[in-house]
Order: structure tokens, then C-alpha cells, then sequence
């Protein structure tokens, strides 16, 4: 992190979460995290270490026990029953399970034309900066999908296009597609509301091996191409490597180390992330099976300097 | 090597009132004594299916042609209590969710002895006996205390343990595992494959492995089976496959994953990804 | 809920899933009243409702595939013709007491007449109206506004839910026919009031399946998504919640029409709905009783109750099949 970043656009400052029960979980115990414009952060960790909480409260979804959200310089305020501030619907999210995360009653298009209509209000998609003739026909949905970085998509048909269908899957219902298809649609959703955040929370756990690198990097290229800062959480390091500037790794939760992804890749400082990579299996035809920490291991939660 | 287990010529159609739908198409595979058979695809490629077909569980409406092979028992057409001796006390099995494969309800110690006393019909005494051994086996260091306990008790990794202790406390030849890592953390799936590895190594397991992971695949297996379609498009030597592939679905499919060879590596394989989403089409497959 | 995925993505499945994705190309295209693609955000939103329609009369032969479902359906659909004709397909005059006392069934009178001579066929038939048709309006009532409360109890939450739900416990702490009565009587005996009193007692099931299925839904991935969206909670309700809840309401409602028209012939039996001489058939078994030797005067329109309760049983049941999360659609 170098000294001339500009302010955190989306900053988590000692957050704590405790969920009720018996005995009560610690989920999140002073966690800090911020996310800088453009940038794509990996948060990575293992099941029920806090990394899925922490993505509902840096939305706004969960209201932290302590700590606070800071969103462009301002507290954000926790969902409430109430419509959220315009303003904060720069803050977008894209959920893990392809099969709820969009409304099976709902078609495609009006399901994406929510993500524009907030961009438009909030006025992050002004008229002005279309092209002409953009809402003529779904030709141009297919035209604009290939010009390169113009005022962006501005109807479903051409969101689509953009994630990689096609236009005409506009008029069908979530149930007609696969599960790969429907990330692709929750993502254009969050993405048409032109946020400044993205937060992804295991988008691509549910998918098939062979489109899991397909489908993070095309979240990642459209983030980057919109200016959005991308918070990846996944269990899967082998993906989040590839596509993230920056890795932070939850343990139990809290953050045990962070860093650029090249460094923590390829020399990590705490006991488990090394434990965490060292079993990551490699499907390179070696037969080598992944290293086995110690049985039990409880390692320690403090975070490595690195 | 002599396969314990042959699979030959398996087709299976759902026949339901909307029509017949294959979903096993002439699979055949073989499953050595001492050695992990892989078997990997993609959601709706069969491989659960065959694994499942060869324990009898087919799904309801299945019609199912071709031959399993148990050494000289054919298993096909099998019901009843000459299946039931076979399944669990012969074949073993392992599944995805050990949360969902054991009673709730029931003390680990009485799933255990009631699964033993069954098959083996032995006293009480000598199956508790047998129980500690098989958790001792998997790596539970077992005790009286440990055997009176409930399955929530313990973490996933340790209930995975335990399903594999039932699953081979009757000391079948065979272990049908399907996906019996995909549910945990990656830390504790490689002790459960270290540990797979090691009773396939001891004591001489024929092992069916069903996943969708090559990672695992490549780690565990000895030879490997790709399925699509409810066909075997590639079989052959682990090593061979991951690094020779001859099919085209298998270059396709490792060529999308990180880690494999020619797979994606670096930023710039990432770049060379068609991003739509039927991207693989193009590659004439 | 996760149906079944389809293919991943494309071709690296099943060669036979290639086709299998596109199901909702014809269907769409065929629809008449659609033009073209249209791309506009906001005339996107209304189209969950025609679909459930649509859905709900190309799904409705499946679940009534049965001989017994078909006779039950059939049945059913003859009751709702009644309720809509019964008055003119009637021999004779509902009313009218023309007709010998006490006539068996026979060609004079194919069911027989009662004290007064009057046909109870004709009676049968032109009842259907007061006793189908007052339970369906008692069903749509009690659904609507146990459905309301159940909403905004569910969706609301905390104190909301409290209020509502504590309220909706204390009637159905009562029994229900008892709680009817008492209502009744307290209203004093008439076929509305009698109305009145059955919704008192039937709207709380519905605040409770509403209540479940909303509180399942508003933690559910697109609804989250919709609020961070900017959805206000009208929108939520009215876009994400409701289009998933109305499905299975329908059918419990469905299935609530025979109890209804059970529980209204209930209660004028007991002389607190219909008055004399209204052709109710609750009342009908009611001044049968006087005269059982007589057979005819209860037993016919008692089968009139049975089969009404039981074929709109069935053709609750197939509904819900109609309605099965699993079902295809395109």
C-alpha cells in the first residue's frame, strides 16, 4: 500500500459481530478493511470465519455490534426497514447461491433494468453520456456490447451482451438458465447500478470448475472498466490470485494477514495461510497430495506484519 | 492388477411420463484392488449416478442396462437382502454431506455396532470393539466416552471421518466415495484424503472416487475417468490424462482451470479466456 | 430452494443439454400481445402476474391426470356452472310450494319435495349460488386479509410481528366452529353475518403460511439485492415478495373452499346463516331433521356439501401440483 493511495472509497473500522445464540458466535471480532477506488481486493478464508459477515455488513445488510462502515468519507447507515439513501446505492453486492440470488418470478430484463434505473437516478448514467440511437432495438444491444468503453451499456438487452449472452435471453425467466448464466445476470444487476463497490460473495463457489475463472474475471474486466473497486470473497485461493491486487485472509475472525496478492501468493508470513496454500490441490497430474497441518491446529489469530 | 470391481456397458434411461431421458450412455470402468479409480465431470455429466447405480440407489424410473460386476457377482437386476448383504458389508460408501449421512439422533457408537451387528452378526461386545477400531482407523482416537457421543459434536472434517469408519467397519474391498470432500474446508480435505490414501495403501481398498474437483482428483486418484454427457470421453493413467490429455472435452476442461497444465496460470491466461457464455463452443468440441 | 441447474454454461455439459436451455424461445415469440424486444426499464415490471395465469391453466391438466382427479375436477367445475346457472336450469321454481308435500323421489319430483312442496332439486340447484358462492367470497376475504397481515407481520418484523402474530394466536386458541357460532349469534342470524363470523375464525391460517413464507423470503439473496437496488419497501413487497407467495396461498385457498362451504352450511344448519325460505343447503339438512323419516330432504343436499368439499380438495391438490417449484415453464 503506498503512501499516495487516495482515501479508502469503503472502509470497515474495527467491526465486530456477535450473533445471538447459545453460547453466542463471535463472527467478526475488529476487523478493519478498506477498499480503494478501482481496486480489486480478495478476501479469503475458510467457512466460518467471518469473511460472508463481513461482506453484509461493509453493504450495509448487517449492523455491526461495534465498529463502523465508512462509505466515500460518511458513516453508512445500516438497511433498515425504510428505501436505502440514494447515494448508497453505489454500494452493490453479488450473492453466492445462483439459484436465489435472482427472483424466479421476475424476467431478466426487469430484473437488470432495477440496476439501471438506480444508476440513472442516483446520476451515474446520464442521458448525456449514451450514444445516439442506443434505445432504438436490440441491434444495438449487439452493437454496443463491442465498442470499446463508450457510456456503457444502457438496456438490458445490452447488459447481456456485456456479460456474455445474448439479447434475446432478456425476455426469459432466471429458472431457463444455468447456473453460470445466472451469476452472469446478478452480476450485470449490480453492475448496471454503476456502484463504486462491488462486494462479491463467493460468486463463483456454486459453478462448475471449468467456468469458475471465466465468470470471476469477467466480473473483475467489467468492474475495472466501470471504475469499480471489486471486494472478492471466495474459499478458493486458486482464482482470487489470479484476478486480485491486493489479498486479505480471515481466520476466525479477524484478519490474520494482508498484503499484494504476488506476496502472500508466494511468501506467506502466517502459520495459516501457509497451511491455507499448502493445501490447495493442484490438478497437475503430479499425484501429490496436499500438505496436512498438524491435526486440530488452532492457530494464532494475531495479524502477521509483513 | 485384478479389478475387484468392472463396470461394463452401463446405460440408464429415466422413463417418466414425459418421455425417456438417457443419462448413462455405455459407461464401462474398472476399480483395482489397492488403487483410487477417479471418476470426473462436470453437474450432469453421471458420475454420480454411476457410482450410486452400482450400490442399487438408481434413481426412481431408472432403467438400467449393462453389467456391474462384484469379482464373479453380477449386481445388476440384485434386490433385496442379496443386495443389502452386498451393500455396506462388501461395497462401501461414502457421501458428500456427513451431516446428511448420519442420524442425527443417534449416538455415533450405536450407528456404528448396528451397522456391524448386521452384516457381521457378531455380539455386542465384539462390535463394540470393532467400532473403536475403525475410528481408530480413520484417525479419531476412540474411547467408550467418544462412542456415546452425537454426530453435532463433532466438526464436519471429524464427521466425514466417522462416515468413512461406518463405511469401511465392516472391511468391504470396495469404497464408492462420492464427492466426500467437496463439503469441507480445504485444510481438513487434505487430511481426509491423506487419509483415503493411506487405507487404500493398508489395507488393499478398491476405491470408486466421484468428484467434480481435478485438483483432488489429480491428487488422490490412480487412474481417472472423465465423464460428460453420461459417457466416458477419457480414461487412462492419472498422469497421462492431466498431462497428455487426448480428448478434446479434457484439454477444454483444463484448460479453463488454474493449475493445470496449459490451464490458466497468469493474468495473461485470463486475458486469452473468451469471456461469453458459451465460450468453449468455438473450440470445435 | 436451488432447482435443478441446467447445463453450466454451455457445451463442457451434456451434448443433450445444448438444446435443453433455450425452452423459452418459442413460447415467448408466440405470445401475441408482446411486441418485439422491448428494452425499456419500466414496462418490464407487470409481467410476473400474466405468467402465473398462463402458468396456472397450462399446468392445471397435469395435476388432475388421475381418473379420480378428472371425476373430482369435473365435478367441481359442474358445481361452479350451478352456482353461476343453477336459478335457470332449475325445474322449477326454488320458492314456489307447487308441488305435493313430501313427494318421494320420482318422476313428479326426481329428488323428492319438502314440507312445504317444493322441488328439492330445484332447491339443490339454486342453493348452489348462496353456498358456493358465499364460500367463495369467504375464501377470497379471509385470504385477503389474513394474506395482509401475514405480509407486513413477516416483512416488518419485530413489534409488528409481535402484535399481529400474538392476535392471530388468540383466535386460533378458540375452536373454530365455536368461535363461528358465538360471532353469529352475537351478530345476530344472517347469511352475511354468518359470512362475517367464518372470516373472523379463517383468516389467521393464512396470516400464518403468508408470515412463514415471507419471513424465508426477505432473507433471501434477490431480496437483499433488491434492497441494496433502492427498492422501497412497497416495491420490495410488491416486486420480490408477493409474486413468490401468491402461488401457494392460491392454493391453500383453494383447498379452504370446501371447509368454507362446509363451515357456512354449519352454521345455518345451527339457525345462524340462512333464513327460511333462502335454498341454503345447510339449512335444508337442517329442517330435514325434523322429518328423517323423510330421507330425501337431508341426504340430497348433504351430498351436495360432500361433493363440493371433496372435488374442491382435489382440485386444490392440483393446483398445487400446478404451482411445484420443480415444474418447467416457459
Amino acid at each position: 500500500m503506498s503512501s499516495d493511495r487516495p482515501q479508502p472509497i469503503l472502509e470497515a473500522d474495527n467491526v465486530y459481530v456477535e450473533y445471538r445464540g447459545t453460547p453466542p458466535v463471535k463472527a467478526v471480532r475488529g476487523v478493519s478493511l478498506a477498499l480503494y477506488p478501482g481496486e480489486v481486493v480478495g478476501l479469503v478464508g475458510e467457512s466460518g470465519c467471518g469473511k460472508s459477515t463481513m461482506a453484509r455488513v461493509l453493504t450495509g445488510l448487517l449492523k455491526p455490534n461495534r465498529g463502523e462502515v465508512t462509505y466515500r468519507g460518511q458513516p453508512l447507515r445500516p438497511l433498515g426497514l425504510g428505501r436505502r439513501p440514494l447515494a448508497e446505492t453505489g454500494i452493490q453486492m453479488v450473492f453466492q447461491d445462483p439459484g436465489s440470488s435472482l427472483n424466479p418470478r421476475r424476467r431478466v430484463e426487469a430484473q437488470i433494468a432495477d440496476g439501471l434505473r438506480i444508476a440513472v437516478r442516483r446520476g451515474a448514467l446520464g442521458l448525456a453520456d449514451e450514444g445516439s440511437g442506443e434505445h432504438s432495438d436490440e441491434a444495438s444491444g449487439e452493437r454496443s456490447g463491442q465498442r470499446p468503453n463508450s457510456g456503457g451499456p444502457s438496456t438490458p438487452a445490452e447488459w447481456l451482451v456485456r456479460v456474455g449472452m445474448e439479447a434475446d435471453d432478456a425476455r426469459r425467466y432466471p429458472r431457463s438458465f444455468s447456473g453460470g448464466q445466472r451469476q452472469r445476470i446478478a452480476a450485470a444487476r449490480a453492475l448496471a447500478a454503476r456502484p463504486d463497490v462491488l462486494v462479491a460473495d463467493e460468486p463463483i463457489s456454486a459453478l462448475d470448475a471449468s467456468t469458475q475463472a471465466r465468470v470471476a474475471y469477467l466480473m473483475t474486466t467489467l468492474a475495472a472498466r466501470q471504475g469499480t473497486s471489486l471486494l472478492f470473497i471466495s474459499h478458493d485461493l486458486s482464482v482470487v490470485r489470479l484476478i486480485a491486487d491486493r489479498l486479505v485472509v480471515m481466520y476466525a475472525g479477524r484478519v490474520v494477514e494482508r498484503g499484494p496478492t504476488e506476496q502472500v501468493w508466494n511468501d506467506p508470513r502466517h502459520p495459516y495461510t501457509k497451511s491455507l496454500l499448502a493445501a490447495i490441490p493442484v490438478p497437475d497430474g503430479a499425484g501429490k497430495l496436499p500438505a496436512v497441518g498438524p491435526a486440530g491446529e488452532i492457530y494464532p489469530d494475531h495479524e502477521a506484519t509483513r | 492388477m485384478t479389478a475387484v470391481l468392472r463396470i461394463e456397458d452401463l446405460t440408464l434411461d429415466i422413463v417418466s411420463s414425459e418421455g425417456t431421458k438417457p443419462i448413462l450412455r455405455g459407461v464401462s470402468l474398472e476399480v483395482e484392488k489397492g488403487s483410487v479409480q477417479g471418476l470426473a465431470g462436470e453437474s450432469g455429466s453421471g458420475k454420480t449416478i454411476t457410482g450410486l447405480s452400482v450400490i442399487g440407489l438408481e434413481p426412481a424410473g431408472a432403467k438400467l442396462t449393462g453389467r456391474i460386476w462384484l469379482e464373479d457377482i453380477e449386481l445388476v437386476g440384485l434386490t433385496g437382502r442379496r443386495l443389502g448383504d452386498i451393500r455396506g458389508r462388501r461395497i462401501g460408501m461414502v457421501f458428500q454431506d456427513p451431516t446428511a449421512s448420519l442420524h442425527p439422533q443417534l449416538t455415533i457408537g450405536s450407528q456404528l455396532t448396528d451397522h456391524i451387528r448386521y452384516h457381521l452378526r457378531e455380539s455386542k461386545r465384539a462390535a463394540q470393539a470393532r467400532a473403536l477400531d475403525a475410528l481408530n482407523r480413520v484417525g479419531i482416537t476412540a474411547s467408550q466416552r467418544i462412542l456415546s457421543r452425537y454426530p453435532h459434536e463433532f466438526s464436519g472434517g471429524q464427521r466425514q471421518r466417522i462416515a468413512i469408519a461406518i463405511a469401511l467397519a465392516c472391511e468391504p474391498e470396495v469404497l464408492i466415495a462420492d464427492e466426500p470432500t467437496t463439503a469441507l474446508d480445504v485444510t481438513v480435505q487434505a487430511g481426509v484424503l491423506a487419509l483415503i490414501r493411506d487405507l487404500v495403501d493398508t489395507l488393499d481398498l478398491a476405491v470408486l472416487f466421484v468428484t467434480h474437483d481435478l485438483g483432488v482428483m489429480s491428487a488422490i486418484a490412480d487412474r481417472v475417468a472423465i465423464m460428460r454427457g453420461g459417457q466416458v470421453v477419457e480414461a487412462g493413467d492419472r498422469h497421462q490424462v492431466f498431462t497428455d490429455p487426448q480428448h478434446p472435452y479434457t484439454r477444454a476442461l483444463l484448460a479453463s482451470l488454474p493449475g493445470a497444465k496449459g490451464g490458466i496460470n497468469s493474468r495473461a491466461d485470463l486475458r486469452r479466456l473468451d469471456l461469453s457464455a458459451n465460450a468453449i463452443e468455438g473450440d470445435g468440441l | 430452494m436451488a432447482p435443478s441447474t441446467r447445463s453450466e454454461d454451455g457445451p463442457l455439459t451434456a451434448g443433450g443439454d445444448q438444446a435443453a436451455p433455450r425452452p423459452g424461445r418459442a413460447g415467448h415469440q408466440s405470445a401475441p400481445s408482446r411486441q418485439g424486444p422491448q428494452n425499456h426499464p419500466n414496462r418490464a415490471d407487470g409481467i410476473g402476474k400474466r405468467s402465473l395465469t398462463g402458468r396456472l391453466w397450462r399446468r392445471l391438466p397435469k395435476g388432475i391426470r388421475t381418473p379420480v382427479g378428472l371425476i373430482a375436477a369435473v365435478v367441481a367445475l359442474a358445481w361452479i356452472a350451478m352456482c353461476l346457472f343453477g336459478a335457470q336450469v332449475a325445474p322449477h321454481d326454488p320458492l314456489a310450494q307447487e308441488l305435493p308435500r313430501f313427494t318421494p323421489p320420482g318422476s313428479t319430483a326426481w329428488l323428492g319435495t319438502d314440507e312445504l312442496g317444493r322441488d328439492v332439486l330445484s332447491r339443490i340447484l339454486s342453493g348452489a349460488r348462496v353456498t358456493i358462492g358465499l364460500a367463495l367470497a369467504l375464501v377470497v376475504m379471509s385470504m385477503v386479509v389474513g394474506s395482509l397481515l401475514g405480509l407486513v407481520a413477516g416483512y416488518f418484523g419485530r413489534w409488528v410481528d409481535e402484535t399481529v402474530m400474538r392476535f392471530t394466536d388468540l383466535v386460533m386458541a378458540f375452536p373454530t366452529v365455536i368461535l363461528a357460532m358465538v360471532t353469529a349469534a352475537a351478530l345476530g342470524a344472517s347469511l352475511f353475518n354468518a359470512v362475517l363470523a367464518a372470516l373472523v375464525v379463517s383468516w389467521p391460517q393464512y396470516a400464518r403460511v403468508v408470515r412463514s413464507m415471507v419471513l424465508s423470503l426477505r432473507t433471501s439473496e434477490f431480496v437483499a439485492s433488491g434492497r441494496l437496488l433502492g427498492f422501497s419497501p412497497a416495491r420490495s413487497i410488491r416486486l420480490d415478495i408477493l409474486p413468490n407467495v401468491s402461488g401457494p396461498t392460491l392454493v391453500l385457498a383453494s383447498l379452504d373452499i370446501g371447509t368454507a362451504a362446509l363451515l357456512l352450511s354449519g352454521l345455518s344448519f345451527l339457525g345462524l346463516g340462512a333464513k327460511p325460505p333462502t335454498p341454503e343447503w345447510g339449512s335444508m339438512v337442517s329442517s330435514a331433521v325434523q322429518h328423517f323419516d323423510k330421507w330425501w330432504l337431508g341426504v340430497f343436499p348433504g351430498l351436495a356439501i360432500l361433493t363440493v368439499v371433496i372435488s374442491f380438495n382435489f382440485l386444490g391438490d392440483a393446483l398445487r401440483d400446478a404451482f411445484d417449484p420443480e415444474a418447467g415453464e416457459a
